[in-house]
């Protein structure tokens, strides 16, 4: 097979839920969700429901054979 | 792209290489150079090669040029009028730029404070008058005198002043064991079994305590996340900082954790596993190779973990706890005391005044921390730091050193700073004990969640470093995240007045810093793993004393004006290690 280069993208996602250790965010088009602790997030402010966020984000790799 | 004369100057000894087409007879400006910052980028695309006879660009800057050359062409003694009269300069002046190096190193260690100086610096102006009031203008120039005078009688006399002082008195551990009443007799520590009941009560949430013994021959126990390690220790006399306290050695207490649905409390930070992989043991955060560990497990009620009081609740029934043991400790005679160690608070009148920041977290919940409790390491009577807003709070080295600060932070267990890690902070001390250094004081400034907030108190630190009149300041910060924003923010604070800053973190390759500023050219990386990642071991990458010594030796170049070589493009653990080599040998670790 070729190599494959999973590659960087800007994604975008709304946060649907909000605690004080951390936000959960919905990916757009199905693309998953993802649970981060607040020192990962960078706001200008406080961030609550629906907000909307933006990361790079690349395909995900299998790197153990799958064992 | 061209670049500013400040860039030009910043980078007079960079190579030059000019940045378009440049015709022959050009006499050459910033603007028709290259910026250096951008070389390592373009030798890795190929596109730049530079060669060893490559002029800098100090000795280009206003020569003429004799041949038209391309973009990105390094510009070498043939190509400028006089160009090897330019690489005679070069040799002579690389000669005694190192001799020069080896001596400053050599001669940094005393550093003299560098208060007192008038620098006005007009670019470009007219009719400027500047009045400045006599006494100012004498001044520095008698106190100058009063230094070296004070420096040639250094070794007649110097009167410290001893603010306060800690005795801190050790009573050895040999056995712990559960049993029916809680006591300390011949290094036997007895925890009464009855006692989760009561404690329990120190909060609603926290729901059921399972308290056990882990002995250091045993470390093949599985253990729920470690949401800390505490000291055991107890005020005798006095506040803490000052008067006398007993603490227990060869035993320490570690906290875990899990939510009635058996979700680990510390869901992000959380290290649970086999003890003896999860820890790394004798880190200043962590037990001991051959402490006894009793660990004190919470369960706290469901859903409570993602809140401030869920953690909260089980670090004060945990407190409860040791609270009894502190009890009795209280009453043992001193003459029982296998160690007695005093620390003192000293102004050393004359050497250069600095301050360590440690920046915690205090984004919320766990990302907090109890400063000045009671009792030693304690939980009641303190303030977590994101009630008070994560202003900056001052402690003395002895408030911090008699466990002031209760750690309730979660972030990754390997960068995270432990109850005990403050206890016995390895740069507090360093500094403290350092004769060529007065430390005025630790300042604690949480970091708080939005960016707003996080200037707002970055700039409170800096009005507050400035009141303090510090020659120089230390700025650490546990974990990695969106605090490094203020971390790099706190080090331009400081640096922007004119005091010489040193940084210490983690960053390696997980944490990177995501911001910087032109101060943060002197920083200390504390990575241990050898992949550079947050690697899930309790206390693995956090600030131990041979990082210290390097913090301490790299603020004392700085102040001096010991040149600063910049960081390698990518962080390389090779340089930490070379550096290492550097300040032990010097300093004789």
């Amino acid at each position: 097979m070729d190599e494959i280069y999973p590659g960087l993208n800007m994604i975008r996602g709304k946060i649907i839920e909000v605690t004080e250790m951390d936000v959960k965010i919905e990916f757009k088009g199905r693309m998953g969700m993802l649970r981060v602790p607040l020192r990962m997030l960078i706001s200008d402010r406080h961030p609550s429901i629906g907000d909307e966020v933006e990361l790079m984000m690349s395909y995900v790799t299998l790197i153990n054979d799958g064992r | 792209m061209s670049i500013t004369p400040e860039t030009a100057n910043q980078h007079k000894n960079d190579p030059a290489v000019v940045c378009c087409l440049t015709q022959a007879g050009t006499v050459i400006s910033p603007a028709d150079l290259e910026d250096p910052g951008i070389f390592p980028d373009l030798e890795d695309s190929g596109l730049l090669k530079i060669p060893a006879n490559v002029l800098t660009i100090g000795q280009v800057l206003g020569k003429k040029l004799v041949k038209t050359i391309d973009a990105l062409t390094p510009i070498t003694p043939d190509m400028i009028e006089g160009g090897e009269e330019a690489i005679k300069e070069t040799e002579e002046k690389s000669v005694e730029a190192v001799e020069a190096k080896e001596a400053k190193v050599v001669e940094a260690a005393p550093v003299k404070a560098a208060s007192n100086v008038i620098r006005i610096h007009i670019e470009e102006g007219k009719g400027i008058n500047l009045e400045i009031p006599a006494i100012v203008a004498t001044a520095p120039a008698g106190e100058k005198e009063e230094v070296v005078q004070k420096e040639e009688k250094k070794e007649v006399k110097i009167e410290d002043k001893v603010k306060r002082t800690l005795i801190m008195r050790e009573f050895e551990v040999k056995e712990v064991k559960l049993g029916e009443e809680t006591s300390f007799e011949n290094g036997v520590l007895t925890i009464r079994k009855s006692i989760v009941e009561d404690a329990l009560k120190a909060d609603p949430l926290a729901k059921k305590m399972e308290i056990d013994i882990i002995t250091p021959d045993n470390k093949n126990v599985f253990t729920n996340t470690i949401m800390d390690v505490i000291p055991i220790a107890t005020k005798v006399e006095g506040n803490l900082g000052e008067g006398i306290t007993h603490v227990m050695s060869g035993v320490v207490v570690v906290l875990t954790g899990v939510d009635e649905s058996g979700i680990q409390v510390h869901e992000f930070g959380s290290c649970e596993g086999i003890i003896g992989e999860k820890v790394r043991f004798g880190r200043p955060g962590c037990p001991d190779e051959n402490d006894i560990m009793i660990r004190i497990h919470v369960t706290i009620q469901a859903g409570t973990g993602m809140e401030r009081k869920g953690p909260y609740a089980a670090h004060k029934a945990c407190d409860a706890v040791i609270q009894e043991i502190r009890e009795v400790l209280k009453k043992k005679p001193a003459s029982e005391a296998v160690k007695v160690t005093e620390y003192k608070d000293i102004e050393r009148v004359g050497r250069p005044r600095v301050v360590l920041v440690k920046e915690i977290m205090g984004q919320g919940a766990m990302h907090d921390n109890v400063i000045l409790p009671k009792e030693p390491a304690g939980v009641l009577g303190g303030r977590p730091n994101v009630d008070l807003g994560n202003i900056p709070v001052v402690l003395s080295p002895n408030e911090v050193r008699d466990g002031g600060i209760h750690a309730l932070t979660c972030i990754g267990p390997a960068s995270k700073e432990n109850t005990r890690h403050y206890f016995r902070e390895p740069l507090v001390n360093l500094l403290a004990e350092d004769e060529e250094l007065n430390l005025v004081g630790v300042v604690f400034v949480g970091s708080p969640q939005v960016n707003e907030e996080k200037f707002y108190v970055s700039e409170r630190l800096g009005a507050l470093v400035e009141a303090l009149g510090v020659d120089g300041a230390i700025v650490t910060t546990e974990g990695f995240g969106n605090n490094h924003i203020d971390f790099a923010s706190h080090i331009e604070q400081i640096g922007k007045r004119g005091i010489p800053v040193v940084g210490v973190t983690y960053a390696a390759y997980q944490g990177q810093l995501i911001v910087g500023n032109k101060y943060m050219d002197a920083m200390i990386e504390l990575n241990k793993d050898k992949n550079g990642m947050e690697s899930e071991i309790l206390g693995d990458n956090t600030l131990c004393p041979e990082d210290a010594r390097r913090a301490v030796a790299m603020l004392k170049a700085k102040m001096a004006g010991v040149k600063i070589l910049p960081p390698a493009k990518k962080w390389d653990q090779s340089v930490i290690e070379n550096n290492q080599k550097l300040v032990d040998e010097k300093y004789k670790a």
